[in-house]
């Protein structure tokens, strides 16, 4: 008994030690707020640059009219129509570029054959920048949504691939053999160890798949869409609106940094079992 | 009544090289702690891993109460705790017992978390415990499963010299109050004197028996705890170093 004792007290104090080291690395009072101090410095300059006529209307419309455009399209639904097209083309291609570098992650990964096999030309294929996939896919699978859809999915395959890969092929020999001494096969080898052991690497690669796909969503909407996000910044080119090119910049990067968040939050709560020094919710 | 087991002229060599062990006679029959230590190199690990499984024996063999060695049988502790940082210490003591059924399952693990001591922790993260909780949670681990054999190699090397006899409590512990054969690697002479009614040494490569001695378990001056500073307790420890150490020759000639 005086053994559980001594136990739950040594518990608790580690659990102080960790609790007070958390508050210390935690501004109080701020937390996120401290990132918006640079992007409100910046649009009051900013406003106060277009207000002095310091800068041509024509090209860098002051922050005042982005936001009467920005209004306007809400009003009219016209940017969430745009949003949801964009935001529907990039889950798409996210589920399939994920589905596709999960399941070869995991073969390359598993297998030493499959690997020697696939991953000289995976990574070949890994090189071609995005834009040059663009024509070849419009071509095969046309104009419309399914062109778009497989670029991105081609642009999330690429990270989740290479880090399950990794992550596979690198679970620490030390744990494998504690499966090897309870008597586990290859496939509870898998699943009970070398699976979980790959969750934070694997979760990072989707995290940057998904980064990359917002990328290659800029790209491929641009190459020839009639709506999606991408669209307004080449129709705001053509028709002379630097406003209406700021909106959907902006609305790229608040719905890229959303997600992200999203997604970092979610990998934090999956692996919340690593030793880490600085948790790092991406926030 | 433990099952007693046999290891016949076991060799292991790694690919074309010579041999690191063997060949490795030996016989256990019965319960307690039968240490075996040797220097680094001696074949003292690769003799663990080749009964657990983990290497394949080069030639001879392995059986316990007449049959091969099967993995069901065998808990292994390693150096280092090697607990599965996402599993909680109750899942990490129930990863050999996936065969089992839910309630039975529960009852080994909490048997096996009382055992050494555990149960306040048992829904902690690895990250959570310190280096000798962590060692006895993989100790739970093994002896969760109620094996027949527990091989531990050298369990104790990382752990700090209060933790480290706190620790050696748990073993003799568990040694005298479950029917398990428990084979302990050490380099540590004082441990091994301390738990053991049986202390081999190996000395290699390759790793043979150089002694093989039983402790008298009823002379009163081996019983437990023993009196590290006695003179019977010194006059053994002296022979296990001679065994360990064989006098300098290249230097009295």
């Amino acid at each position: 008994m005086a053994e559980h004792s001594v136990t739950a007290a040594a518990l608790t104090a580690r659990h102080q030690t960790a609790g007070s080291a958390a508050s210390v690395r935690r501004l109080p009072g701020f937390g996120w707020s401290v990132g918006l101090i640079v992007p409100i410095m910046v649009l009051l300059l900013w406003q106060l640059a277009a207000g002095g006529a310091w800068i041509e209307a024509d090209l860098l419309p002051s922050p005042a009219t982005i936001a009467q455009t920005f209004w306007a399209m809400v009003q009219d639904g016209s940017l969430a129509n745009d949003i949801l097209v964009t935001v529907y083309r990039l889950a798409l291609g996210f589920v399939l570029g994920t589905a596709a570098g999960t399941v070869a992650g995991l073969l390359t990964g598993a297998l030493p054959l499959a690997r020697r096999l696939l991953d000289p030309t995976l990574q070949a294929l890994r090189s071609v920048p995005s834009l040059a996939w663009v024509p070849l896919f419009i071509l095969w699978f046309g104009i419309y949504d399914t062109s778009k859809v497989i670029l991105i999915a081609v642009g999330v395959f690429f990270p989740v691939y290479l880090n399950l890969m990794a992550a596979i092929a690198g679970v620490d020999r030390k744990l494998i053999e504690v499966g090897r001494v309870h008597d586990y096969g290859k496939l509870r080898l898998m699943l009970r160890i070398q699976l979980p052991a790959a969750m934070p690497l694997y979760l990072t690669g989707i995290r940057g798949g998904l980064g990359l796909g917002w990328m290659f969503i800029a790209s491929a909407e641009m190459m020839g869409a009639n709506n999606g996000l991408g669209f307004i910044l080449t129709n705001g080119e053509e028709i002379g609106r630097p406003d209406q090119i700021i909106v959907a910049i902006l609305a790229f990067a608040v719905l890229g940094k959303s997600t992200d968040w999203l997604l970092a939050r979610t990998a934090e709560r999956l692996t919340d079992w690593q030793d880490k020094l600085h948790p790092e919710t991406g926030a | 009544m433990t099952r007693r087991l046999d290891i016949s002229d076991l060799t292991k060599a790694f690919g074309a090289a010579p041999p690191v062990l063997g060949p490795l006679s030996l016989t256990l029959d019965g319960e307690g702690i039968t240490a075996i230590i040797g220097r680094s190199g001696s074949g003292k690990s690769t003799f663990l891993r080749c009964l657990s499984g983990l290497e394949t024996p080069t030639r001879g063999t392995a059986m316990l109460g007449g049959k091969p060695i099967r993995p069901a049988e065998v808990g292994f502790v390693f150096q280092e705790p090697r607990l599965m940082p996402w599993l909680s210490v109750r899942r990490n003591i129930a990863f050999g017992l996936s065969h089992l059924p839910k309630p039975e399952r529960a009852r080994a693990v909490e048997a096996a978390m009382a055992l050494v001591g555990l149960s306040a922790a048992a829904d902690y993260l690895p990250k959570q415990l310190s280096g000798g909780m962590a060692q006895r949670v993989a100790l739970a681990r093994a002896l969760a499963p109620r094996p027949d054999l527990l091989l531990l190699d050298e369990p104790l090397s990382a752990l700090d010299p209060l933790t480290r006899e706190r620790m050696q409590d748990h073993i003799l512990h568990v040694a005298q109050h479950i029917r398990v054969t428990i084979l302990l690697i050490t380099h540590d002479m004082d441990e091994a004197l301390a738990l053991a009614n049986r202390v081999i040494v190996l000395r290699g490569p390759p790793g043979r028996i150089v002694l093989d001695v039983t402790i008298p378990e009823h002379d009163p001056a081996y019983a437990f705890p023993r009196d590290r500073t006695s003179a019977a307790f010194q006059a053994m420890r002296r022979r296990l170093i001679d065994a360990l150490e064989p006098a300098p020759v290249a230097l009295a000639r």
